[in-house]
């Protein structure tokens, strides 16, 4: 096991005999039903699961079960609530959070290799899918008929459309309405093995809390008539007094700005973008016209924040931000999106552990009324980091819909819930 | 008839001190009278559930119960404040004309449409928690889209915060959406904050009416593919051959946005002078009970001569008004396990 990074985690070690017993049941029960990996087969492909896209966090699986079908997880979940066995469920494994990392104990159940198309309506762009299906597949699915899924995000060929919904996971420079819009029902099964079909948004960020997420019916897009993505540079006090014109402007889609550019996309029929055009260029003399305005360039190996920040607060922050940065010895960049009051940073050079920034970090956002939002989940990344953001009452409902859908608390377990209070001490071993 | 009568004397001194005259209503109804609690402030709410509970005393937050003789309310809760990015936090008691005159005069919008006129004079909690779906999308986002938090009383006293004041602030799952058509009976919204919107600078109402049900399917595609940004593309059509069909069309944008529409809507010429809607609403509440269907083609299914359907194009979701009274399967449904269990977060 890699030690280094695992600064939370114990040691996962290896169960003895009688403890692996009940493991040993469910295994015999579904060998034929799909594919295991443990200490005792294939052994050596365990480190393939041990965390997502962050290094932060990890730890190596007890169990993997890759499934042959989605139909056979209502039986496995049910087995492994007999037994209480903690499952974990891993989609795409994309994530920066450390959603997926594997629990001390437990199995590790995959659902990102589940990709097919089980229902495609090319009237109304309306489709059922499996968990792993990707944003990339949807959209060359209904590209011939003027469809395309909405998620825009850098691992679009690879994030599994489950783990996407289950941890609110879309580009930075979109609002939590694109997964509203598209993500219209799921099936689940809860922590008995039961199925259940209930609005997505319901689903939207619990990371697998209520449950395994089986199949996916969505709405596509359809494909704007024309989109039109243009740069121009700005200070931050100018940014801010057009703030209401930018809200006013009803083809914007999305509007970032990194410190020194300002990045624009219209999209929509094309006579209301061309007519925005003209407006922004009367506006702003030094917009052009890009192929693709970007301010944030995804990068592994980075800690990855965001955070809803009111406005006038983001220039103090920022300026927080860097004074807190050039104390530790890290660098930053940075993108806030201008619709959504969302400021999404990426902290490089994290030598020390990531303890060192976040705490001094969550204390200025207290400081300027901002919050860390789940942009790409909680995870394990972030769990610790929750108690300032969360009221007492609001966590104990959250824990009663677990324990509702899940009364023996096989997922999601030591994980999610932060302790109530301001509890940032952790105990490091 | 309804009689509401300030200042009651209820058998228990603890609720007597508690609430004040205007907040204390006896009411005789033809069948039946209770006591009506209605507290001003959330936190005199709070502490009339805990002496409830202590005194044993069985209440009901909704109109639809058997024999309990105290009905509990948040009409009087009316707070309305709109702060900066337009976030909007509106009392649970607030009245849809109250909610719009004051997001008029400072420039915003909502969204919140109150249907045909069964439900005009619905409070936001109430309506919130009926969920009954609108045709009306402002920025492609419904009312239910806009919501971003929301606080409630449970019957126990317990006042909880859900959701947050930021638009864009999410923690894990949004328990503040599970509420909405949750028609949830043991917990009272008392506050619920909305991300509304800035008026636009134009917008364009539109109306055609039609002779046949074909012609106005004909325009009724058209403009549903070649305009994509509707805030409102309804059919109201008549059973009777001899009646005439309406079509109804919204959207908004910039001044020059609109010019630009003006070139490009199909029939824009043939609309008539007047926006129809008030009137068709109007026209509509006199004729009959409306019942929600989820589909076209079950409205369709369930259509007769002599009723007219409300036909919500952006949602392919619509209302069947008849004199009829229809069947249970028709217009409610029984709840599901999983909002049973959603159901218990609140217990």
């Amino acid at each position: 096991m890699d030690t280094k990074a695992s600064i939370y985690l114990l040691s996962s070690g290896v169960l003895n005999q009688e403890e692996f017993l009940p493991y040993r049941h469910v295994i015999h029960q579904f060998y034929d039903q799909g594919e295991f990996l443990s200490f005792e087969h294939q052994s050596e492909m365990l480190s393939c699961y041990q965390s997502d896209s962050q290094q932060l966090h990890t730890r190596r699986p007890l169990v993997v079960f890759k499934p042959h079908s989605a139909a056979v997880i209502a039986a496995f979940v049910q087995a492994c609530c007999q037994e209480a066995i903690p499952l974990a469920i891993r989609c795409g494994g994309t994530g920066l959070m450390g959603g997926c990392v594997p629990p001390q104990k437990g199995i590790l159940l995959l659902t990102g290799h589940l990709r097919q198309i089980l229902h495609y309506d090319s009237q109304t762009g309306q489709a059922t899918v499996e968990p792993g299906i990707t944003p990339k597949q949807l959209s060359q699915r209904g590209f011939q008929e003027g469809w395309e899924c909405p998620l825009e995000m850098a691992a679009n060929g690879v994030a599994g459309l489950a783990g996407c919904l289950s941890t609110s996971a879309r580009g930075y420079h979109q609002s939590l309405h694109t997964l509203n819009t598209f993500f219209q029902w799921v099936d689940i099964i809860d922590g008995e093995g039961n199925e259940h079909r209930m609005p997505a948004r319901f689903v939207c960020g619990a990371e697998g809390m209520l449950g395994v997420i089986i199949r996916l019916h969505v709405q596509l897009s359809r494909i704007p008539q024309m989109r039109l993505e243009g740069q121009f540079c700005s200070e931050w006090d100018s940014m801010q007094d057009q703030w209401d014109w930018f809200k006013a402007q009803s083809s914007l889609i999305s509007l970032t700005w990194d410190g020194r550019q300002c990045c624009v996309v219209l999209a929509g029929e094309e006579w209301r973008v061309q007519a925005a055009w003209q407006q922004w260029q009367e506006r702003f003399k030094s917009i052009k016209r890009v192929a693709k305005a970007t301010n944030l360039h995804f990068g592994l190996g980075v800690l990855n924040l965001s955070h809803a920040v009111p406005l006038y607060h983001m220039a103090s922050l920022l300026h927080e931000l860097k004074a807190l940065c050039e104390t530790l010895s890290l660098s930053f960049t940075f993108v806030i999106n201008m619709l959504e009051e969302a400021l999404h940073i990426q902290i490089t050079h994290l030598k020390q552990t990531s303890d060192h920034f976040l705490v001094p970090w969550i204390n200025l956002l207290e400081k300027h009324g901002a919050m860390l939002i789940s942009h790409y989940g909680v995870g394990a990344v972030l769990a610790p980091y929750l108690p300032p953001f969360y009221q007492e009452g609001e966590l104990a409902c959250l824990k009663q819909l677990h324990q509702a859908f899940d009364p023996r608390q096989i997922m999601l377990r030591q994980r999610f819930f932060p302790v109530p209070g301001k509890s940032l001490e952790k105990i490091v071993l | 008839m309804k009689k509401e009568m300030p200042g009651a004397k209820t058998p228990w001194n603890a609720i007597n001190q508690l609430l004040a005259p205007d907040e204390c209503f006896a009411v005789q109804e033809e069948k039946q009278s209770y006591f009506l609690f209605a507290p001003k402030q959330v936190n005199k709410l709070s502490a009339l559930l805990l002496r409830l509970q202590d005194q044993n005393i069985p209440f009901s937050f909704s109109r639809h119960f058997a024999d309990q003789s105290v009905l509990v309310s948040n009409r009087a809760l009316q707070s309305l404040a709109i702060g900066k990015s337009a976030v909007i936090e509106a009392g649970g008691g607030c009245e849809n004309q109250q909610i719009q005159t004051e997001l008029w005069k400072q420039g915003y919008e909502l969204g919140w449409e109150e249907e045909l006129p069964f439900h005009a004079k619905c409070r936001l909690a109430d309506f919130w928690l009926k969920g009954y779906p609108s045709g009306l999308r402002l920025r492609s986002r419904s009312l239910q889209d806009r919501l971003i938090g929301l606080e409630l009383a449970t019957s126990s006293g317990r006042l909880l915060h859900l959701g947050h004041k930021h638009p864009s602030a999410q923690l894990g799952p949004a328990l503040h959406q599970t509420f909405w058509g949750s028609q949830a009976e043991g917990i009272c919204l008392t506050k619920l904050f909305f991300q509304g919107e800035f008026r636009p600078a134009e917008r364009i109402q539109l109306s055609w009416k039609f002779d046949s049900l074909d012609d106005l399917w004909e325009l009724f595609s058209l403009l549903k593919t070649k305009i994509l940004s509707w805030e409102r593309l309804d059919c109201i059509l008549s059973g009777s051959p001899q009646e005439q069909q309406f079509l109804i069309a919204q959207l908004s944008g910039s001044k020059e946005e609109m010019a630009a529409f003006r070139q490009e809507c199909p029939k824009i010429q043939e609309a008539l002078p007047q926006y129809q809607l008030a009137a068709l609403k109007r026209y509509l509440g006199q004729c009959g009970q409306a019942f929600l269907f989820s589909s076209l083609s079950k409205l369709r299914a369930a259509w007769q001569t002599s009723e007219y359907i409300w036909y919500h194009g952006l949602i392919d979701q619509g209302w069947l008004i008849t004199k009829r009274s229809l069947s249970f399967e028709a217009s409610e449904r029984p709840r599901l396990d999983w909002e049973k269990k959603m159901a218990m977060a609140w217990v």
